[in-house]
């Protein structure tokens, strides 16, 4: 009021004047400072927004690390309320204590030189819950200067889930490197993306040059047709499965390769594994000359053994001729010695020829064979027609149950039953009238065909040695036969993709069992 | 019993044509045994038989015995060369095929000639010889 007093001296005008211009400039003031505290308002209100909203957990805490904010998105992820950690120190709310002391020797650090590894950088540092449980937390630390004093601003988010796929991520990178199989992805103009290390180590080229070519130009010429129709399939959204081509490798020379392929249509993408088949491909291919040897070699066996027995039976027959016409001729004038050579000749030269006969037989199964419809009960009826002699001299009883007509070689299939059923007669026991059943049973695939009959049997341990070429149980004067006709059986059977076996017991009778399979359409 | 005149012997093997001479005169069922080793001779023989100029020295035959594997002209290669003869020549001739073997592809192959009456089996035996003379003369 002093100061009034003397300006009262001052002209009362120029005072009111003065004094207008003031209150003006107080009023101009009041009103600025209160734009401003609107403005500060806002910015307030902005910032708490921010900081109740923020995705992230915000805490900030003091030079003395108590903390002084926390907010929701904080209680939500550790599981503190704001009103139950303001004023604690933060390290003993949510740094798990065994890192409590390395924590707070950085926490000194910082404060004493203002420096620290975890400032404006994002951290990855398991975190404490409230519940004691610890999750993975990714932290960034602000520092911030207020009034002289520091605060520090910690954005923390709950990393578990990401880390989680980053875990899965690393783990089927660790196949994708690590697999025998080449791996890549690819996409649908021909380009590779990403390859997996095999491609560089085993094709020998840079991953820079593989992935600056279309792969087509790695392709062998030949297999270049059916690769770019497999693409386009591939684009169609259809997945390839063992398809294979040849690659060159940087030194010239192919692989090959067994792709399994799936497109993503959405983004042309292909997921693509190959597998390196060229040790499988090389043995496959030997395999397959070596067979086709076989067969060669085979054929030229069959053909030698038909040439051979065709061309004995020549000298063979004029001999037997011979020896009939000196029997004819000059029997009454030779001695009873000579006639009884010439009747071993006689012998020898029927046996030689039957033992050829049947060797030609053999040799024949597979020769010029064409496979029709065939009706069995026919073949049978035939076969029973011209074996006629033999079961009746035998005695022999054959029944036979209603027999399908299948797809076969008829004169083959002729030459089975006659060899079965002149066995089952000729095996047959001394002084008991053969009985043979033929019965047959269709399966889903085969036709099960079974001869029982009731002689002599045969011994379980030869039961396989009974189809080998050559090999004879019984004694030829009992039993005359030359050891062919099984073996003739089973390649017959073996011809119409079946299979020949059978059940005995020395002394019980014989059931020779064989199928013929239903599938013998493309012969 | 019924004769024939004249017989064809093809054969290349000389004993064979031997044992059957001497089986067919055995049966007495022909006047003439003609022997010719390959197609190339039996073609010969059969000509020369339709020569007038010939006549009496080869006897026409009625009944021709037709081996397969020959040199110089098999069994096939006759018969197709024999399919291109003047039919006076050919007129009532039997021809049958022996064979060594049962080689269908050979029968199969044989009847695809007209001329072919029959397929048989080596050897000739009497009562085969009866037989094929009931049944074609």
């Amino acid at each position: 009021m002093k100061k009034n007093k003397s300006v009262r001296i001052i002209d009362n005008n120029e005072f009111v004047t003065k004094r207008k211009k003031t209150v003006e400039q107080i009023l101009q003031l009041n009103k600025d400072l209160e734009n401003n505290l609107l403005q500060l308002k806002i910015s307030e209100e902005q910032l708490q927004t921010i900081f109740r909203s923020a995705p992230e957990a915000v805490v900030v805490i003091d030079e003395e690390g108590i903390i002084v904010k926390w907010n929701p998105k904080a209680e939500a992820i550790f599981g503190w309320t704001a009103a139950e950690v303001i004023g604690k120190n933060l390290h003993e709310v949510i740094i798990p204590e065994r890192f409590r002391e390395a924590h707070q020797k950085g926490f000194k650090h910082f404060m004493e030189t203002k420096e620290g590894p975890v400032l404006n950088k994002l951290r990855e540092l398991p975190a404490l819950r409230k519940n004691n449980t610890e999750f993975d937390a990714g932290i960034s630390i602000s520092p911030m200067l207020l009034k002289s004093k520091y605060f520090l601003i910690g954005f923390i988010s709950d990393i578990t889930e990401q880390k989680l796929i980053e875990k899965k991520l690393i783990e089927y990178k660790h196949f994708f490197n690590h697999t025998a199989d080449f791996a890549c992805i690819a996409n649908m103009q021909g380009y590779f993306e990403i390859l997996n290390p095999n491609f560089e180590k085993i094709l020998g080229y840079s991953e820079k040059e593989l992935l600056k070519h279309q792969f087509v130009n790695l392709v062998h010429p030949d297999d270049l047709d059916s690769t770019l129709k497999e693409i386009e399939k591939l684009k169609t959204g259809a997945i390839t499965l063992n398809f294979t081509n040849r690659y060159r490798q940087k030194e010239g020379s192919y692989l090959w390769f067994n792709w399994n392929i799936t497109p993503e249509p959405v983004t042309g993408k292909l997921y693509a594994i190959a597998r390196d088949i060229t040790g499988q491909k090389k043995i496959e291919d030997a395999l397959k000359q070596k067979s086709e040897e076989l067969v060669h070699i085979n054929n030229e066996l069959e053909q030698f053994v038909y040439m051979a027995s065709h061309d004995l039976q020549e000298p063979l027959r004029t001999i037997s001729s011979f020896v009939e016409l000196i029997d004819e001729q000059y029997s009454e004038k030779l001695d009873n010695d000579a006639n009884q050579y010439l009747q071993f000749i006689v012998t020898a030269t029927s046996k030689m020829q039957n033992l050829i006969k049947d060797l030609l037989d053999y040799s024949k199964v597979a020769r010029n064979i064409t496979f029709a419809i065939v009706d069995c009960n026919n073949i049978l009826k035939e076969v029973i027609a011209e074996m006629g002699a033999s079961i009746k001299e035998s005695n022999a009883k054959i029944t036979y149950a209603i027999l399908p007509i299948l797809k076969g070689n008829d004169i083959k299939l002729k030459q089975l039953f006659q060899n079965l059923l002149s066995n089952a007669i000729k095996f047959r026991k001394k002084n008991t009238t053969p009985e043979i059943k033929i019965t047959v049973e269709e399966k889903d695939n085969e036709y099960l065909f079974c001869i029982k009959d009731n002689g002599i049997g045969i011994d379980e341990q030869y039961f396989e040695k009974l189809f080998i070429i050559f090999q004879r149980l019984n004694n030829a004067s009992d039993y005359p036969g030359t050891g062919i006709g099984l073996a003739t059986c089973k390649k017959i059977v073996a011809l119409h993709n079946g299979k020949i076996w059978l059940k005995s017991k020395l002394g019980e009778g014989s059931t020779f069992y064989f199928t013929i399979s239903k599938e013998n359409l493309n012969k | 019993m019924k004769k024939i005149n004249c017989i064809l012997l093809v054969d290349d093997n000389y004993v064979d044509n031997a044992l059957r001479k001497i089986r067919i005169r055995k049966v007495d069922i022909c006047n003439h045994i003609a022997i010719a080793i390959d197609g190339y001779e039996a073609l010969n023989y059969i000509i020369k038989s339709g020569d007038p100029n010939q006549s009496g020295k080869f006897p026409k035959p009625d009944l021709i015995y037709l081996d397969i594997n020959m040199p110089r002209m098999n069994g096939f290669e006759f018969l197709t060369e024999y399919h291109k003869l003047d039919e006076t020549l050919k007129s009532k001739v039997v021809i049958i095929m022996l064979s060594s073997s049962l080689d269908p592809d050979d029968k199969t192959k044989a009847f695809g000639f007209k001329e072919v009456t029959e397929f048989q089996n080596k050897p000739l035996t009497n009562a085969g010889l009866r037989k094929t003379l009931d049944k074609y003369f």
